[in-house]
């Protein structure tokens, strides 16, 4: 039938038209033997500042960089998809916990060791596993608490977490939703840690019964807090700094007394790599002096940009006055997350 | 080109939608395929047509076969023409693209192919009217596209499935004429399938007459009227007095003896339906065949061998004539044309204006006036 | 009139006969294995790859394993959020279907039934909202009257973000479907029917109550099945909205259960088996709905109804135009505000208007460029997409068996899987070990996403062009093959022009729905490749720019509507005769 091989001709001639329009190179192809002198980065990645990074590796080594940016949700999602099949050289995103368990499961490559490791400073060191199954690059507090400076005043600031479950805060108190937003199950996490399981349950639904609101992601809780929807906000604390600097939002941002929970940024090599030397170079450039410059380039990555450096190669954009930091074992996080966030899910958003 | 069905059979299932059946079509010859909803019409067409598989016999159009068990050629390599009962006219294309769109498999150029669509608009008399749609047209118009468009490529063959049925009655009896015309213009063979007896007996050369699968009669439509093989077919044909009568005699030819004793000269055989003639003999009964135009109304007083004597029981003015309805002792009653008004309740005769009568000799039952109720689905 | 259909032959004593089909001959045997093929490869199996985790949740797994378990479905009812969503979900879903068809029907009488000013242009508005993507609507109305809206949370916000409030928000973008489905009916009641109840004394009001409004429940049922399934696979109203007035859905515990580490595809594909589930036993009533008695609308020959006067025509313009302003017009506003407000306070610390976010555009990294593909990847889409989904009606044409009629359902339930589920579904398919053995890579190519926009996007078309094309007269075609035309020219000089107009509406509706999407487009994008949806989340989420998400979405939705509006203007151009009429009909478009 002639009109049926024409339909599956434009179906097979479609692939290089999309493909010819800004679309890198198929990454299929990308991974063929033959193109062997072509390095080819395929990269998965939940960071504002990965297109940055992506593009000045690319431009400093030559090596064609496939980018995938999407949430860490969808990156997870993908990434657990393709098990059997593995596509990915690299991923790179906040949060530790879902690291140490594909670290545990032997997904990701162990034992190498790239020559800017010894950039590490001392925070750097300590987050490094034993087996290098993968590497931070930044730390962030995973939830801060800002508050909005028209509507919280004086001694009315809060400066601990059970301040947030004072009067004045009643319908005054958000966050997110750790079920969707990838950097908050570390909150809860770490706040359980720090208080003990059910102490921690305990202050969540004491949050709740306080009308503490929640939101899906940084944005939509830093925009009610900048709108006086919400009086205080837990929050990323690259974000609300983000919001605060560059969003021009009355907020203010506290650590508070009881520490916060620290957030690591992970990037880790696929043990199956289909381009194992190239990323073995990637994650050697982002460790390395450029590479970290590129991460604190706000103007192109956005909020990210502020973390803390485990680098001894550059200096904070934003030192975070007062913070006390709380370490939460990534793999115990990581064994509870389905358990606490579904804790979370049915006792705090209801 | 003559189109020629040998004993033609198509069972599906159970099902037995047509039986035997053989008809030849001439060269330039219209043949009507007569017959009830259900009697199989539907299924010969689409045989025709080459929609459906037959299990037995054949159909060729010339030297070619179209159909046999097991073997089909697709319509559009048939080279026959349709007319369809709702025209199928395309919504989207003019008058002149739908002509023109039979011609567009041919290796004409443009020129020739637009020759022929004026042709054809002229035949149908539709000049001027090639850039109109069909939504734009009348409904005789539109019958008129589809009759050009069936004979735009000269076709061996046309089929023509009830194409008045969507007319009024008076356009009906024009375009009867005009098709009949058009189509002996174009010397087509045509194959008329109606359920219309006057439009059968109108517009064909033969009329095949169709009944449970199989054909019950064929002939000139004069030989089918005025001689049926059996009762369903001349009730089919038109309406009917029957009257009982026995065969009491014969001589140069048959006579016979109504229950009131009236004296008969018969024509035809004695004849089980669906069977071949046979002989007459003396003593078998069966009705006699008389159509009302063969009745006349006479004066009560009047006398004579082939007059009844009865009551008008009722009279309908029917426009060409009056139908009269007279009620005779020992008889049922019997339908009279008759050219002038009769009150209702007066005595008057009834006389037979032939000397002989079609005569069949069918058993009672099958004679009552029945509806085709075992019609093959 | 022919109808082979009626008699299908049975291979009887003659066993060597050939059993022709309808269109022996024709070719249509290459065409229905295409479609098997179509069917096959864009659906059923990246479908079955999914569902089947629910059952035997390990078959993908890094170690493999066939051990059956129905702990996907044990974790939905043994959680009470998930337990609720699935409630929740199929509430909504029935009561926004009841009232978007109520409103959709009202349009649909308003443009179709009575003469008012203006019917053109309320019908290109309806287009409109038809095709905006739901993100759109929820994310504007968000950003007007959310709980982070920059206007406060008033009774207006709260009724918003209540469950009311989302039905009503998403009962606003689909009553589109419905007006379509019923519009074509509606138009083709023929006045025979109409006038016989006005002679039978009814008044102008009671004919339309008990003729026409009868006449159209297949119509009606046909759109709500769809707003339903819509409403059951919506994410973008779920995510926002939804999720704001604390009212989970299934499609948001989906996404949930898939973000979470491990992922959890044995929840997810449960909790999609369920969504089929609802859809088949939805589509099970509307066939019974329907299959009661005839509704034939039209008695052959008779002219359709011309359109009413009516005594307010002005009064029913404004209602119109209200609608549409809070259908589309004010959520649209709320992102245009979006992209052009300088900080986040919004309206209440003053406005300040700035084009910086436009400007930015220019170099920001997942921005114009995506718009670019996502334009290219939709006209693709919608052009293969509408071509499979002739191919499979053509195949499917008046031809029954229970394989056609199960595919068919399948397919339809398929409309109500989210993007998301799809999207991995492709993923487990596709990048079997088995098809890179072979050669065949299209897991990570623009070949697989386009692969995934077509399978979302067939059995629409599939169900839009098959109910379009049952109403093409058989003897239409039949005529056409007796006047020698094969099937080459049957389609091309039959069927297309017929169905011009319907298959013109599916490619619009294919690709306005490719070039916004996001959940497979974010599982399926080929890395360096990023979509325009892709770019926008890039932007509003991981990147925390929301204004130039807002900019971006406002300048794609102007070069989106300019594209549509050109396509509409040279399609009316080139409308030279009345297709079909009522062609749209009760397909469900």
């Amino acid at each position: 039938m002639k009109n049926s091989v024409k339909i599956a001709a434009s179906l097979l001639a479609l692939a290089p038209i999309a493909a010819g329009c800004g679309v890198a190179t198929a990454q299929a192809a990308a991974h063929k033997p033959a193109a062997h002198q072509t390095l080819n980065l395929v990269f998965y990645s939940a960071e504002g500042y990965d297109a940055a990074e992506a593009a000045a590796f690319q431009k400093a080594t030559g090596i064609k960089v496939h980018l995938s940016d999407m949430s860490t949700g969808p990156l997870l999602a993908r990434v657990a998809a393709e098990a059997q099949n593995p596509q990915w050289d690299v991923i790179w995103f906040d949060g530790n916990a879902p690291m140490a368990l594909m670290d545990k499961q032997g997904q990701l490559l162990t034992g190498y060791t790239p020559k800017s490791l010894s950039n590490y400073n001392a925070l750097g060191k300590s987050l490094l596993p034993a087996n290098h199954g993968y590497f931070p690059t930044g730390v962030s507090a995973a939830g801060a608490i800002a508050y909005n400076t028209k509507l919280v005043k004086g001694k009315n600031i809060p400066t601990t977490w059970q301040d947030l479950l004072k009067p004045e805060f009643k319908n005054g108190v958000g966050m997110n939703n750790p079920a969707v937003s990838g950097p908050t199950y570390p909150v809860v996490a770490g706040l359980f840690k720090e208080m003990g399981v059910s102490r921690g349950e305990k202050y969540f639904e004491n949050l709740k019964a306080n009308g503490m609101k929640t939101f899906s992601t940084n944005g939509v809780t830093l925009q009610a807090l900048a709108t006086g929807k919400i009086k205080v906000a837990i929050a990323q604390d690259s974000a609300e700094y983000s919001a605060e600097i560059n969003g021009g939002a009355p907020i203010k941002i506290v650590f508070p007394h009881g520490g916060v929970t620290m957030l690591p940024s992970d990037i880790a090599i696929n043990k199956k790599a289909p381009d194992m030397k190239a990323a073995k170079e990637f994650v050697n450039f982002v460790l390395s002096k450029k590479g970290q410059q590129v991460m604190q380039d706000w103007k192109a990555a956005g909020g990210d940009s502020y973390f803390q450096p485990v680098t001894k190669e550059v200096k904070p954009l934003w030192n975070r006055p007062g913070v006390h930091w709380n370490r939460v074992n990534a793999l115990w996080a990581g064994q509870h997350e389905a358990l606490w966030v579904n804790w979370f899910t049915n006792n705090v958003i209801r | 080109m003559q189109l020629e069905i040998r004993g033609i059979g198509a069972q599906y299932g159970s099902v037995t939608a047509l039986r035997d059946i053989s008809l030849t079509v001439d060269t330039g010859e219209i043949v009507a395929i007569l017959g009830p909803s259900g009697s199989g019409k539907s299924t010969l067409l689409q045989v025709l047509a080459g929609l459906q598989p037959i299990t037995s016999g054949e159909v060729r159009l010339g030297e070619r076969v179209l159909t046999r068990p097991g073997f089909i050629v697709s319509p559009e390599q048939r080279g026959i023409g349709m007319v369809f009962q709702d025209f199928a006219l395309w919504p989207h294309l003019t008058v002149a693209d739908t002509i023109r769109f039979p011609l567009d498999g041919l290796k004409k150029t443009h020129e020739e192919k637009m020759e022929r669509v004026r042709e054809l608009l002229s035949l149908v008399q539709l000049e001027g009217f090639g850039a109109r749609y069909p939504h734009e047209l009348s409904g005789g118009q539109r019958q008129r596209v589809a009759i050009a468009r069936a004979l735009a490529n000269h076709p061996k063959l046309v089929l023509l499935d009830e194409p008045m049925a969507s007319l009024d009655a008076r356009l009906r009896e024009t375009m009867r004429i005009d098709l009949a015309r058009i189509l002996h213009e174009q010397n087509a063979s045509a194959l008329y399938v109606t359920h219309d007896r006057t439009e059968a007996l109108v517009v064909a050369d033969r009329v095949a007459l169709l009944h449970r699968g199989q054909i019950a009669q064929s002939g000139s439509a004069a030989d089918i009227y005025e001689r049926p093989s059996n009762a369903f077919i001349a009730e089919f044909l038109g309406p009917v007095n029957w009257i009982p009568a026995e065969v009491t005699a014969e001589r140069e030819s048959m006579h016979g003896e109504t229950a009131t004793g009236m004296g008969l000269c018969l024509e035809g055989g004695v004849r089980v339906p669906g069977s071949a003639a046979q002989p007459v003999f003396v003593g078998r009964s069966g009705v006699a065949m008389v159509r009302p135009e063969d009745l006349e109304v006479v004066d009560a007083a009047a006398l004579g061998s082939r007059v009844w004597h009865g009551r008008v029981q009722a009279a309908h003015y029917m426009g060409m004539h009056w139908q009269v309805v007279v009620e005779i002792p020992d008889m049922d009653p019997v339908t009279v044309y008759h050219p002038l008004p009769v009150s209702v309740g007066s005595a008057v005769g009834v006389r037979l204006r032939r000397p002989a009568v079609w005569f069949i000799a069918d058993a009672i039952d099958s004679v009552q006036k029945s509806p085709e109720t075992s019609a093959v689905r | 009139m022919l109808s082979a259909s009626d008699q299908r032959p049975v291979a009887g004593e003659q066993s060597s006969a050939r059993r022709p089909s309808r269109f022996s001959g024709l070719g249509f045997r290459s065409v229905n294995g295409l479609a098997a093929i179509l069917v096959l490869v864009l659906i059923v199996l990246p479908m079955l790859a999914l569902l089947i985790q629910a059952f035997w949740p390990n078959v993908f797994s890094v170690t493999p394993n066939w051990q059956f378990s129905l702990e996907g479905f044990a974790s939905i009812f043994g959680s009470p959020y998930t337990f609720r969503a699935v409630f929740d979900s199929f509430g909504l879903a029935i009561f926004t279907a009841i009232v978007a068809t109520i409103m959709g029907g009202g349009v649909a009488f308003l443009l179709e039934w009575v003469t008012i000013p203006g019917q053109g242009f309320f019908n290109g508005f309806l287009w409109l909202v038809l095709l905006s993507p739901s993100f759109l609507i929820g994310d504007g109305w968000q950003f007007l009257i959310g709980p982070s809206g920059v206007f406060g949370t008033g009774a207006l916000g709260h009724l918003l973000l209540s469950p009311l409030g989302v039905a009503m928000v998403l009962a606003l973008k689909l009553f589109p479907y419905a007006t379509v489905a019923i519009s074509g009916p509606l138009r083709g009641i023929g006045q025979d029917l109409f006038y016989a109840a006005r002679l039978s004394g009814a008044s102008s009001f009671r004919a339309f109550r008990r003729v026409v409004l009868p006449l159209l429940i297949p119509a009606a049922a046909a759109g709500a099945l769809i707003v339903l399934a819509e409403v059951l696979s919506d994410y973008g109203v779920a995510s926002t909205l939804a999720q704001s007035a604390n009212f989970p859905l299934m499609t948001y515990s989906i996404y949930a259960a898939m973000s979470i580490f491990p992922v959890d595809f044995a929840q997810a594909a449960a909790m999609s088996v369920i969504l089929v589930a609802l859809v088949s036993i939805s589509q099970w009533v509307e066939r019974r709905v329907v299959a009661k008695r005839g509704y034939v609308t039209r008695v052959a020959g008779s002219k359709s109804l011309a359109k009413q006067p009516t005594r307010h025509p002005w009064l029913w313009v404004i209602l119109l135009s209200l609608l549409f302003v809070v259908a589309l017009l004010l959520p649209a506003s709320g992102i245009v505000l979006e992209s052009v407000e300088k900080s986040l306070t919004g309206i209440q610390g003053g406005f300040h208007v700035t084009f910086a976010y436009y400007r930015g555009l220019i170099h920001a990294n997942y921005a114009l460029g995506g718009l670019v593909r996502s334009l290219i990847y939709a006209v693709a889409a919608a052009t293969i997409g509408l071509g499979a989904g002739i191919v499979v009606s053509i195949a499917w044409w008046r031809q029954g068996g229970w394989l056609v009629s199960a595919l068919k359902v399948l397919m339809t339930t398929t409309i109500a899987i989210p993007g998301i589920v799809l999207g991995a579904g492709y993923i487990f398919f596709w990048n079997q070990p088995f098809f890179s053995n072979v050669g065949l890579n299209v897991y990570g190519t623009p070949v697989i996403l386009m692969l995934g926009y077509l399978g979302g996007s067939l059995p629409y078309a599939v169900r839009v062009a098959s109910g379009s094309m049952v109403q093409i007269p058989p003897n239409a075609i039949f005529a056409a093959r007796l006047s020698g035309a094969g099937l080459t020219r049957i389609i091309r000089k039959v069927f297309v022009p017929m169905m011009r107009d319907t298959w013109f509406r599916v490619w619009l509706i294919i690709f306005a729905g490719v070039v916004f999407e996001l959940p497979v487009s974010q599982l399926l994008y080929p890395p360096g490749g990023p979509t325009l949806a892709v770019s926008i989340a890039h932007q509003t989420v991981n990147n925390a720019n929301v204004q130039i998400g807002a900019a971006l979405t406002v300048v794609s939705s102007l070069v989106i509507s300019l594209i549509v509006m050109t396509f509409v203007v040279i399609q009316r151009r080139g409308q030279r005769a009345p297709a079909a009429e009522g062609t749209a009909g009760s397909a469900g478009l």
